[in-house]
């Protein structure tokens, strides 16, 4: 018959009451380990999508619904379990530093399921290069929960971890004593059919302090790089940088014209026949006080795969460069 | 305060020991009976909970065996006893009762037939078992009704390390009480 635990814990001695301290302890200060090179946001989007369903359904939902990704996609997937979970990566999708990765945990008993459903936690992704990313609970059912991993680095080589309660930043004492519930999986990603437009537009194209080096566009975003001068304190809403970036629009094979970046360069305005939907995009900035310069890179992963075969040039500001 | 003093003057029927052990213990009962029936009751209701706590350990001050527990094990049990038959006989919407009586274990019937007294022992066993935070944790959570949160406060520890705990108690006490026929 089935009893309570509360009804259980009736019969405990009373001495044992004893044992419990009153009024609050205060909290250890232990020396955190850094967990995770890369700095990183978790947010939860609870279920947004419904429930799961199989994948790769899961990547098809996220990405944009036509499946049209499915040619990233590495097919690589890693499991781990110990007696209360599962830990897998379902696939990967990979182009240039951009990267995202598909994760499920799964309860294998009543209790882990039941600990699953009600948890908070969520798996930790380490990737021992710079970036940054971010995880998110995509979606859940009964005992079983898929979470996003996006990433942007050059890096090859990551960890993802998962106990219950693991926290980006555990201290030693924590992991230590909760080594044997730890999963983790090492994962290398390979690299599969790279596809990248490089324009490296003319020296002296930009005003002085500014001089953005090399501009990459791939199927799942566009990246900057070079230096930049400040625009204003703070970023504009809906602008990715507080920085000078140029607007960079692809001009295809049968003419139309498709923003990809909208800068702030004073060129943003300037008619195309459609603007690409991107997110997720940002800027890592580094000035070098030696040279007076700083050195800017910026963003913008897209929404939807981007054709880029069908690119015949780009145009960085106003400047149309031929694509080789 | 002296508990041996204060107990043989209880027997002796001193009210001003009753008073000083009211003095003493009424916040910490309070918040014991709030843990169980707060949801479901009212801060009056409560107090008069409390008041029957006292009342009834004034009338058996003469069994009182203080080898066996402190006076504050004995209040402590004698709280929890009564929010509990308050919480039997009030909950008519579950959702006002605490999470910790949505957990359950399988007994099987060897354990059902067992005296008390044997419950007892095998129980404090499979506690013992565990380590002493684990132990602390279960006997708050499961015991005294504390939410993870205010275990997490009491105890210096973060909320997600109690819950791992938790699940891990459970676990080993579970393991123990098969290995004994106590729970399938």
């Amino acid at each position: 018959m089935k009893k309570k635990m509360t009804d259980l814990f009736d019969d405990i001695p009373m001495e044992m009451l004893d044992e419990i301290r009153a009024g609050q302890r205060e909290q250890k200060n232990y020396k955190k380990t850094a967990a995770a090179i890369l700095v990183v946001f978790i947010c939860l989007i609870a279920g947004t999508a419904g429930y799961a369903a199989a994948y790769p359904e899961q990547f098809r939902q996220f990405l944009d619904g036509s499946g049209s990704w499915f040619g990233l996609m590495l097919n690589q997937s890693y499991e781990t379990r110990n007696e209360d979970y599962c830990l897998r990566v379902e696939d990967m999708l990979e182009d240039g530093d951009e990267k995202i990765i598909l994760i499920s945990v799964e309860g294998l008993n009543e209790d882990s399921k039941r600990e699953l459903n009600s948890s908070e936690t969520f798996p930790t992704v380490q990737f021992h290069s710079d970036g940054g990313g971010s995880v998110w609970l995509y979606s859940r059912e009964d005992g079983k929960k898929y979470f996003f991993a996006s990433y942007d680095t050059g890096g090859k080589n990551c960890e993802i971890s998962y106990a219950e309660g693991l926290e980006m930043l555990c201290d030693e004492d924590w992991l230590a004593e909760h080594e044997e519930e730890l999963l983790t999986l090492s994962v290398k990603i390979r690299n599969k059919d790279h596809k990248v437009i490089t324009i490296q537009p003319n020296r002296n194209e930009f005003p002085d302090g500014i001089d953005f080096r090399r501009i990459e566009i791939r199927r799942m975003g566009v990246k900057i790089k070079g230096y930049s001068i400040k625009k204003s304190e703070e970023i504009t809403p809906g602008e990715i940088t507080n920085y000078y970036c140029p607007t960079v629009t692809a001009v295809l094979k049968d003419g139309r014209k498709i923003r990809l970046i909208e800068g702030n360069m004073g060129y943003e305005a300037d008619e195309v026949d459609e603007k690409w939907p991107t997110g997720g995009g940002g800027s890592d900035i580094s000035e070098n006080s030696k040279k007076k310069k700083i050195k800017v890179e910026f963003y913008d992963n897209f929404q939807k795969i981007f054709d880029i075969d069908a690119i015949e040039s780009v145009v960085i500001n106003d400047m149309e460069y031929k694509v080789r | 305060m002296e508990e041996r003093e204060i107990l043989e003057r209880m027997k002796k029927k001193d009210e001003t020991a009753l008073t000083e052990l009211m003095t003493t213990y009424e916040t910490y009962l309070s918040r014991v009976i709030e843990n169980i029936i707060g949801r479901i009751m009212t801060k009056e209701d409560i107090k008069e909970v409390v008041s029957d706590v006292f009342y009834n350990i004034w009338r058996h001050a003469d069994t009182i065996n203080l080898e066996k527990g402190s006076l504050r094990a004995y209040l402590t049990v004698s709280a929890r006893n009564q929010a509990k038959n308050k919480m039997r006989d009030l909950k008519k919407n579950p959702v006002s009762l605490p999470i910790q009586e949505e957990d359950y274990i399988e007994i099987t019937d060897f354990c059902q037939g067992l005296e008390r007294e044997e419950r007892i022992r095998i129980l404090a066993e499979a506690l013992r078992c565990l380590k002493s935070d684990e132990r602390e944790i279960m006997l708050r959570y499961y015991f005294l009704y504390e939410t993870t949160e205010t275990i997490s406060k009491s105890m210096g520890i973060q909320k997600n390390t109690v819950k791992s705990k938790l699940m891990r108690g459970r676990k080993k006490l579970k393991v123990y009480l098969q290995e004994r026929g106590i729970c399938q």
